[in-house]
């Protein structure tokens, strides 16, 4: 989008960055406090109440500004709710996908020879298996769970890392870079700890931040299935799929995570976009 | 190098492809965790479990069981399910036209509007239609498409009546579910599209063309255009495996009887063998998808066959 | 006189894969160098003739498939792990991209102190203010990150940095192409300061004939992978024996015009 190039060009931290960076805090902070606001439980159920519209619509009321779901729990504590263990789950898988990926994929272009051909072949074998089929093949065998989603969600993203990281590492060694550290004596370990990772940190965090957004969908897409996060835990996608079933009589039960979802990785791509064209000019992605 | 030898080269690939997947497959469902205790539940018993590996041969060594895995796949041999008893492959075969209609018609529509859209953007580059139509496809890929599917069912369906949400039907039932999975296909390539034709347009050849007086349209169309297609074909086969994965939920939106919904069932009833007959289907169907494109860009542009 | 380099019989051959072919490409044929102690030796050849290849060879970094390389008394291909990592600090090389050797994120005082860090026993009598000065640098660029020096600064800090732990054997892989003349002529004269002054033996790689005239007390003739000719500049370039000299010596524009180096 143009105004962000031209903002981005002035290489200013300016008004745009600085309204990303002040949104991408209030969102964090509104995860890790949840449970502190003054906000009705999530879990109470009143069947009494159920289906409550939310607030402009009439029938509504001012106690349950979104309505209530079909338990009677209050909708607007369970979408707050539901922004935890989302945004928790998809950093954490994105975190360790980045860490797990760029190390091999460092590992890779810096030794080359055999072990870059082992790495390169499984990344490969792995980038060809559409995540989906990666999913179903993990759940059948471990059920669900948390951890079993994590994996599945690191599983998903650490290929790229390597593929990226890999290109990157080679092209410092072929530039004459590492050659002229080795001749300095510098240790294989040293110039990969001190030297190649603070200079490749911004491509890897470019990348986990617009990892971090499609682990979003992706996990959506899962516990919309049934397949991720499942009752008593809350998350959008859950939420998803038990307001479907109600798409005729409660159609906020529908609505609403979905613009959750749909606003949080908005927000991650535009945030993440930046970031790119700041640290990452050569590379584009679509 | 001559097109055969090409051909052959990329189906024998495919094939080599096929087998790292089915292996990483393989390894994934066998090593990631014990499929027996999913499918008797968390109350099952050591001899019920010691019972269930031996009757589904699960507890011979594992080198055993790969290679018989990979001996039925290479034979067409997809196994039978656990829970129906039917044959894995015929199961899904079954299944197939109806994900094939949707996926089909996606792509086909996200290539006859991502196209236009993204060629339109990159001549008229800056104005407010491009800023729009960019700003339009970042967020077609922040929206998970099966809750794009449930809004258009909310709102064409079941509020203005306009067009059905089933499988039971005519071709009307087709509008909404494909409109979903369109979706992100479009935005892709509407994207990509108007990158390429821009860096394009920028090159010095193009800039001589118009220096030589040849109406803009032509130049636009014949030169720019051609070569914008080719990036475009690539990444068509890379939105199948993309769509592989959104078809599954959208599927179950629409209670479309296609493969996706095959697919949920079996997890849910953690059906292993029917579950692994998926996989290896889908992944031979990326790999086969992807051939066509190599296949289809290498007749496109004869440098790439000389590279390979 | 003690031999800094010694290269006997040196082949390097290099396999490439182009899809499922392997091609074998002969970068260096049975080629054999001395260096004495406080010697220049100038290696001119065009592109592509192996020179840099040999001088990757010469520092104990390059490429070796058979032929004994001993330069300042270690046999590079022998060592390994810790006292390999130190032998180089005896064989340093000058790169032709000086940026290529530094660190874009790292101050270039900072680069500094991480090589005495590598090298703890081997601690050079100066300060890092002080080797500015030697090479004309003022202090404050060792506050400076890569980015915000000048071509010919940042290859004066390579120069430092190649110095500054007292080797015996420099190799200069072009170092002051891409230079403009003025600062060429610093360099060059830095170069001879140093042999002057530490009694550093120099391998210096151009395929500027003009300047190994002038810098060198013997050259080099390369031409794929194999020594053609070799012996003092002046003699090389008036009475060129071999075809190829004679070719690369004729296509110097105005090879009378003698380089003003002035010395000091």
């Amino acid at each position: 989008m143009r105004t962000i190039d031209a903002r981005i060009r002035a290489n200013r931290v300016g008004t745009w960055n600085k309204a990303l960076i002040a949104f991408g805090i209030l969102l964090t902070a509104l995860a890790i406090f949840a449970p502190f606001l003054p906000l009705n439980d999530p879990t109470i159920q009143n069947l009494d109440n159920s289906l409550v519209p939310p607030m402009f619509q009439t029938g509504g009321n001012y106690e349950h500004p979104l309505g209530t779901d079909h338990l009677g729990r209050d909708y607007l504590a369970r979408m707050v709710a539901g922004a935890r263990l989302t945004v928790l789950i998809a950093v954490s898988a994105a975190l360790l996908g980045a860490l797990g990926g760029s190390l091999l994929g460092i590992i890779a272009g810096f030794k080359g020879g055999f072990v870059d051909s082992i790495i390169s072949r499984v990344t490969e074998a792995q980038l060809s298996l559409p995540f989906i089929l990666l999913a179903i093949s993990v759940i059948v065998a471990r059920g669900q769970s948390i951890g079993t989603l994590i994996l599945i969600l690191t599983l998903v993203g650490w290929a790229q890392y390597v593929r990226v990281l890999r290109a990157d590492t080679l092209a410092l060694r072929e530039s004459g870079f590492i050659t002229s550290l080795r001749l300095g004596g510098l240790s294989d370990t040293r110039i990969i700890l001190h030297h190649v990772l603070p200079n490749v940190l911004g491509t890897i965090t470019t990348l986990a931040t617009l990892e971090i957004g499609t682990l979003i969908l992706a996990e959506s897409a899962l516990s919309f299935l049934g397949l991720g996060i499942v009752e008593p835990d809350v998350s959008w996608g859950a939420e998803l799929a038990s307001g479907k079933n109600y798409l005729e009589s409660a159609w906020w039960l529908v609505t609403f995570p979905g613009i959750a979802i749909s606003c949080t990785v908005l927000y991650i791509n535009i945030a993440g976009d930046s970031l790119r064209l700041r640290f990452d000019q050569r590379k584009r992605s679509y | 190098m001559k097109l055969a030898r090409f051909v052959a080269l990329k189906i024998l690939g495919g094939f080599v492809t096929l087998f790292f997947s089915a292996t990483l497959a393989f390894i994934v469902s066998r090593v990631a965790g014990d499929p027996t205790i999913q499918m008797l539940g968390l109350s099952a018993t050591a001899d019920q479990i010691v019972e269930l590996k031996a009757q589904l041969g699960y507890d011979r060594p594992m080198l055993t069981q790969y290679a018989e895995f990979i001996g039925h796949v290479y034979r067409g041999d997809l196994g039978v399910s656990l829970f129906t008893n039917d044959n894995n492959l015929s199961a899904i075969l079954e299944r197939v036209p109806a994900s094939l209609q949707l996926a089909s018609l996606a792509v086909l529509l996200g290539v006859l509007i991502g196209i236009p859209v993204g060629a339109f953007a990159a001549i008229r580059e800056g104005s407010m239609a491009d800023r729009v139509a960019s700003i339009l496809s970042i967020v077609a890929q922040s929206v998970p498409i099966f809750w794009l599917g449930l809004m258009l069912v909310l709102v064409f369906s079941l509020n203005l009546g306009w067009l059905p949400a089933g499988f039971i039907g005519d071709w009307r039932n087709l509008v909404l579910p494909v409109v979903t999975l369109a979706a992100i296909p479009t935005a892709r390539i509407a994207r990509l599209t108007r990158a390429t034709m821009t860096s394009i347009l920028e090159e010095p050849f193009v800039r001589a063309a118009f220096a030589r007086g040849l109406p803009r349209r032509r130049v636009v169309y014949s030169h720019a255009l051609r070569n914008s297609l080719l990036p475009v074909v690539t990444v068509i086969g890379l939105q199948f495996g993309i769509l592989l994965s959104g078809a599954i939920t959208v599927e179950l939106v629409f209670a479309w009887p296609g493969v996706g919904s095959l697919a949920t069932q079996a997890v849910m009833n953690r059906d292993l063998p029917l579950v692994q007959a998926l996989v290896v289907f889908g992944a031979a169907t990326f790999v086969g998808i992807n051939i066509v494109v190599d296949i289809i860009y290498g007749l496109i542009d004869p440098r790439i066959r000389e590279k390979t | 006189m003690q031999q800094i380099l010694s290269i006997s019989n040196l082949i390097v051959v290099f396999t490439t894969r182009r899809g499922i072919r392997r091609e074998a490409f002969r970068a260096i044929d049975d080629v054999s160098v001395q260096i004495a102690a406080g010697e220049i030796v100038g290696l001119v050849g065009e592109s592509g003739s192996g020179k840099t290849t040999l001088a990757l060879a010469a520092c104990g970094v390059g490429k070796v498939t058979s032929g004994s390389v001993r330069a300042a008394g270690h046999e590079f291909s022998q060592l390994r792990g810790a006292a390999r990592r130190a032998a180089h600090a005896d064989v340093q090389m000058v790169f032709q991209d000086p940026m290529v050797s530094l660190d874009p994120r790292q101050r270039i005082g900072d680069g500094l102190d991480e090589l005495r860090q590598v090298h703890p026993n081997r601690t050079s009598r100066f300060t890092n203010e002080q080797l500015m000065e030697r090479v004309g640098l003022a202090p404050d660029i060792l506050r400076r990150i890569p980015s915000q020096v000048s071509g010919g600064q940042a290859q004066r800090v390579s120069i430092t940095r190649a110095t500054m732990l007292q080797p015996k054997l420099l190799v200069a892989d072009e170092p002051t192409s891409g230079l403009d003349a003025t600062v060429q002529d610093q360099i060059l004269r830095l170069f001879r300061w140093f042999r002057e002054a530490e009694g550093l033996a120099i391998l210096f790689v151009s395929h500027n004939l003009a300047v190994v005239r002038q810098l060198c007390d013997r050259a080099l003739v390369m031409r794929q992978g194999k020594i053609v000719e070799q012996g003092d500049p002046d003699a090389l370039f008036e009475n060129p024996i071999h075809e190829y000299t004679r070719q690369l010596v004729g296509a110097v524009p105005g090879k009378h015009a003698r380089l003003a180096i002035s010395s000091q």
